[in-house]
């Protein structure tokens, strides 16, 4: 097995909420480990507050992290410090941001916004530049590119926005591609077109890419793999149709259940993930359909899904999972 | 600035300070030595001496335009410091953040707190009289407020997509925060710098009538600090200070004019045209046409 | 054409300044009745509710059309009089909770608001008012004391649902409730939704740029494109043979659902810009269906009981 692009270890991050009598924190990751290989589609999915968003800047490097390691090809990405990943590194990974009308510089033009990774990792001279925005924004459905490279990014709609925006997450020709909710703030019926032209990009140039989505459908169809996280811990990770289809992980099961139009109630009790100062054991428990006292205070162990492809591939973080695995004994 | 043009109170700003701008930087060539004895003592204006003479029998005419030369050249200057001086060290504040956030942050707050008028009086009254020991008094005392607004509004940029984005492209923080943060700023910048300069020549004219400028120079500070020396009032010369003042208040009323015109660009719903009558949202108007 | 329809717009203009952004749009809504609207951004379908109520602001304006509640025209009533209608009979739930509810105010102070500004004056009334407001939404009357900052996004979705409904008024307009919140709060929003229509039986306007959300919810869908509702359909006839090519290219370009297994296809092209002059029919550029009558702008006709198209293709039938 080749060598993962992205090895994600034990990945933790907290925030410090203050407070002087009582110190409080919010635990947005907790023990995370999952792996992108190269040319790979990992989806990470979850709702608001399961850490998603925080876990794709740690590794895009706008964010440190507590505790835990990242990998980016073997190399260990620093933890600590500000903004920007060591010089040899930027360029091999880049960010496609949730918000297109947040994310383009307001006083820039489309080509500024392209020129200057380009430049700053040189995958143009100064005088190839124009030829080559262009060029990008053919390939990401902006044609003629000529109507949009001199444009500001008021004079266009949100999927036009944000096509711009993954163009420019392309130019430096990273290895590895964050996109955070790419696709959720543009209307339902332009979606498909922007997501199809990225997945073509992505076959076509062999990224990896780690799709940050609340989206289940999304992540069916263009994911590889696909790891569902609540509450900042990783649930279930596996192959995204097989879980999807037959999730056995009691939130995972929720989930569908809720993308699906079906009339019946959704499983379990509603509530909101608790990640500010948690307690131990299971961070679903106090809504799971399932729950025993064992899921409140002890450690849950991970399940290991038998004859998946390769072995160890669907792992679920649950006391009683759905149907009953071998314990794999890990973490 | 073409926008401003259309706004009607930023075009009568504009006028009023160009021509201003143009009187005390040409006007000098036309009339004559401010310093000069040039008749009888505290006379009223006449044909031949526009504004009547000072107590000391100079034309008030050539000192009022003269004047203007080193009170509107400062206070330009010290208004673009003032601006800069902020926007360095609150921009650097806001970028990085942390720790340097946190010193920078105190130096403000300290000079915030020091109490202006009297730092003003006691670094004045030490320096060596001068446009220099002038300018830097000024910027000494009026940096921080700048500083303050423009670090909140950098870290508020600094949190936003598109400079993520620029920081992961792989841009140094230095371009990040001077071709795609600035350029956001522009008419907060620009806002800043007409009320600094509005300050520093409000400041430079209190100081000096205070008797704390140079009293040899020509300027609008020091004809007043001479007009009321002279007992003005108490003659009832008012032609020794009311032009003068006269000035420096059109200066400000030019200046607070331009404002609302960079007001307006920023933020349309204080155009003139809107809230026409009834105060507070109105619902959705409706016109028929038949 | 029905019983008493609650609300009735009629052939609305709105403009801001010099640029038509709804062309002569009109809407029924009958007691009881959930209608829904969708479009994709851009084609007015905030513009339109929102203007027929008269909540937009300037530079907004209306030129033209009659909006007739409870049989009053809204757009000839002076401010003191508008200011009765809305909230008592027509509500509104906007589109972000977030930025509709006051975050220097508590929950309470948003419910007195509201009642006083009907001259519910009596503390106590007040206090049960809201009270019963929180419970129907589902949530603790004890988190009344809260700020809009400490509840999550769903939750304050629902006090804005709840706040829509303090004076049980008969129409309440939804402006995208769903689209900030994520696919399992937004089920639970929908459920709480049909179970309070069930309740209360007010008549509703559902706006969305998500078609299938509205066929599991909606009686009835009216489709705007570009300023012009192009399909007015019970929704079990949507996307089908009578239905308008803008309908059915929607439904073929939204993403399959996770139970789906569905090939997407998008609309090839782009809507038109706010302002652009089209003449005839404004989907004709992007439509597979285009022949030469349709730069002759087609009207609405009747194709069914019920069922409106504006497409030059429509059989009209004879209304009964």
């Amino acid at each position: 097995m080749s060598r993962p692009l992205l090895d994600v270890r034990g990945l933790g991050v907290t925030f410090d909420r203050g407070g002087w009598a009582r110190p409080s924190f919010l635990r947005a990751a907790h023990r995370v480990s999952f792996t992108v290989h190269p040319g790979e589609v990992v989806a990470l999915v979850g709702e608001s507050g399961s850490g998603k968003s925080t876990i794709g800047r740690v590794i895009a490097g706008l964010q440190p992290a507590a505790t835990g390691q990242v990998l980016l090809d073997g190399t260990e990405l620093p933890t600590a410090g500000t903004a920007g990943l060591p010089a040899h590194l930027r360029g091999r990974v880049q960010m496609v941001f949730q918000d297109p009308y947040g994310s383009l510089n307001p006083v820039h033009t489309v080509f500024h916004h392209i020129a200057r990774p380009l430049l700053l990792h040189k995958r143009a001279t100064p005088g190839e530049l124009r030829q080559r925005v262009s060029a990008l924004l053919e390939q990401v459905g902006l044609s003629p590119a000529e109507d949009f490279i001199d444009r500001k990014p008021q004079a266009l709609s949100g999927g036009q926005r944000q096509r711009v925006a993954i163009a420019r997450a392309l130019a430096p020709r990273p290895d590895l591609l964050v996109a955070d909710e790419p696709t959720a703030s543009l209307d339902v019926s332009v979606r498909m077109s922007v997501l199809t032209m990225f997945r073509k990009l992505q076959k076509r140039r062999q990224l990896g890419v780690l799709l940050i989505t609340h989206d289940l459908a999304s992540a069916r169809w263009m994911a590889d793999r696909i790891v569902v996280l609540y509450a900042g811990q990783v649930m279930e990770q596996g192959p995204a149709r097989a879980v999807l289809t037959t999730p056995r992980h009691p939130y995972t099961q929720l989930l569908v259940a809720a993308g699906s139009r079906r009339p019946e109630p959704l499983p379990g009790k509603p509530g909101l993930p608790p990640v500010v100062d948690p307690s131990p054991g299971c961070p679903f428990a106090e809504r799971c359909p399932r729950v025993t006292f064992g899921c409140i205070d002890d450690e849950v162990t991970v399940h290991v899904a038998p004859d998946t492809e390769p072995p160890g591939a669907w792992r679920v973080r649950c006391h009683h999972p759905d149907p009953h695995l071998p314990t794999s004994g890990a973490q | 600035m073409s926008v401003l043009w259309c706004h009607r109170q930023a075009r009568v700003g504009l006028i009023l300070l160009a021509l201003m701008v143009l009187a005390v930087f040409v006007g000098p060539l036309f009339v004559g030595d401010p310093d000069a004895f040039v008749g009888r003592p505290l006379d009223p204006p006449s044909l031949s001496h526009l504004l009547g003479t000072t107590g000391q029998g100079q034309d008030v005419f050539a000192q009022t335009i003269v004047g203007g030369r080193t009170t509107l050249g400062l206070g330009l200057v010290v208004g673009l410091a003032v601006v800069m001086v902020g926007s360095v060290i609150g921009g650097l504040a806001g970028y990085i953040g942390g720790r340097v956030d946190d010193v920078l942050s105190f130096l403000i707050n300290v000079f915030l707190v020091l109490p202006g008028l009297p730092l003003m009086v006691v670094l004045a009254a030490y320096l060596p009289a001068g446009p220099g020991s002038m300018a830097a008094v000024l910027i000494l005392t009026g940096w921080a407020w700048n500083a303050r607004v423009l670090r909140a509004q950098v870290a508020s940029f600094r949190r936003r997509d598109f400079v993520e984005a620029a920081i992961v492209a792989g841009e140094s923080p230095m371009r990040v925060l001077i071709v795609e943060i600035l350029p956001n700023m522009a008419s907060l910048l620009g806002g800043s710098v007409l009320g600094a300069t509005t300050y520093a020549v409000g400041a430079q004219v209190g100081l000096e009538f205070l008797g704390l400028g140079d009293l040899g120079a020509v300027t609008w500070g020091t004809n007043l600090y001479w007009a009321t020396n002279d007992s003005a009032l108490l003659t009832g010369s008012w032609w020794t200070f009311v032009p003068t003042g006269t000035c420096v208040a059109l200066t400000g009323l030019s200046l607070a004019l331009i404002n609302f015109g960079l007001d307006s660009v920023t933020n349309p719903a204080l155009s003139a045209d809107v809230g026409r009558g009834a105060p507070g949202p109105q619902p959705t108007p409706v016109r028929r046409s038949t | 054409m029905s019983a008493c329809p609650i609300l009735q717009i009629k052939d609305l203009h709105v403009a801001y300044g010099d640029t038509e952004v709804l062309a002569g749009a009109s809407l029924d809504v009958q007691a009881g009745e959930l209608v829904g609207l969708v479009g994709e951004s851009g084609s007015g379908k905030s513009t339109l509710v929102q203007g027929a109520l008269r909540l937009l602001p300037f530079p907004a304006q209306i030129n033209g059309g009659e909006v007739i509640v409870d049989g009053v025209d809204l757009l000839g009533l002076s401010h003191a009089e508008l200011r009765r209608t809305w909230w008592d009979k027509v509500s509104l739930v906007p589109q972000n909770a977030l930025s509709a509810l006051n975050p220097m105010l508590t929950l309470r102070a948003h419910f007195d608001e509201t009642l006083l500004a009907h001259g519910i004056t009596d503390p106590a009334e007040r206090h049960k008012r809201a009270e019963d407001g929180m419970r129907m939404v589902e949530l603790a009357p004890s988190r009344l004391a809260a700020h809009p900052h400490m509840l999550s996004g769903g939750m304050r979705q629902r006090v804005a649902i709840a706040l829509a409904l303090v004076l049980d008024p008969q129409l309440v307009v939804f402006d995208e409730p769903t689209t900030a919140l994520d696919v399992v709060v937004e089920r639970q929003i929908l459920d709480q939704i049909s179970s309070l229509r069930k309740e209360r039986g007010f008549g509703a306007i559902f706006i969305t740029h998500d078609l299938t959300l509205l066929q599991s919810i909606a009686d009835r869908v009216a489709v705007l494109y570009a300023g012009q509702i192009v399909e007015n359909a019970p929704v079990a006839e949507l996307g089908g043979p009578k239905s308008h090519p803008y309908t059915r290219g929607l439904l073929a370009a939204l993403p399959p659902r996770l139970d789906e297994d569905r090939h997407a296809v998008p609309i090839p092209g782009a809507p038109p810009r706010v302002g652009d002059a089209i003449p005839g029919c404004r989907f004709a550029p992007r439509c597979v269906e285009v022949v030469a009558a349709c730069s002759e702008r087609p009207a609405l006709k009747l194709v069914g009981p019920g069922h409106q198209v504006a497409c030059v293709h429509a059989l009209a039938v004879e209304s009964s």
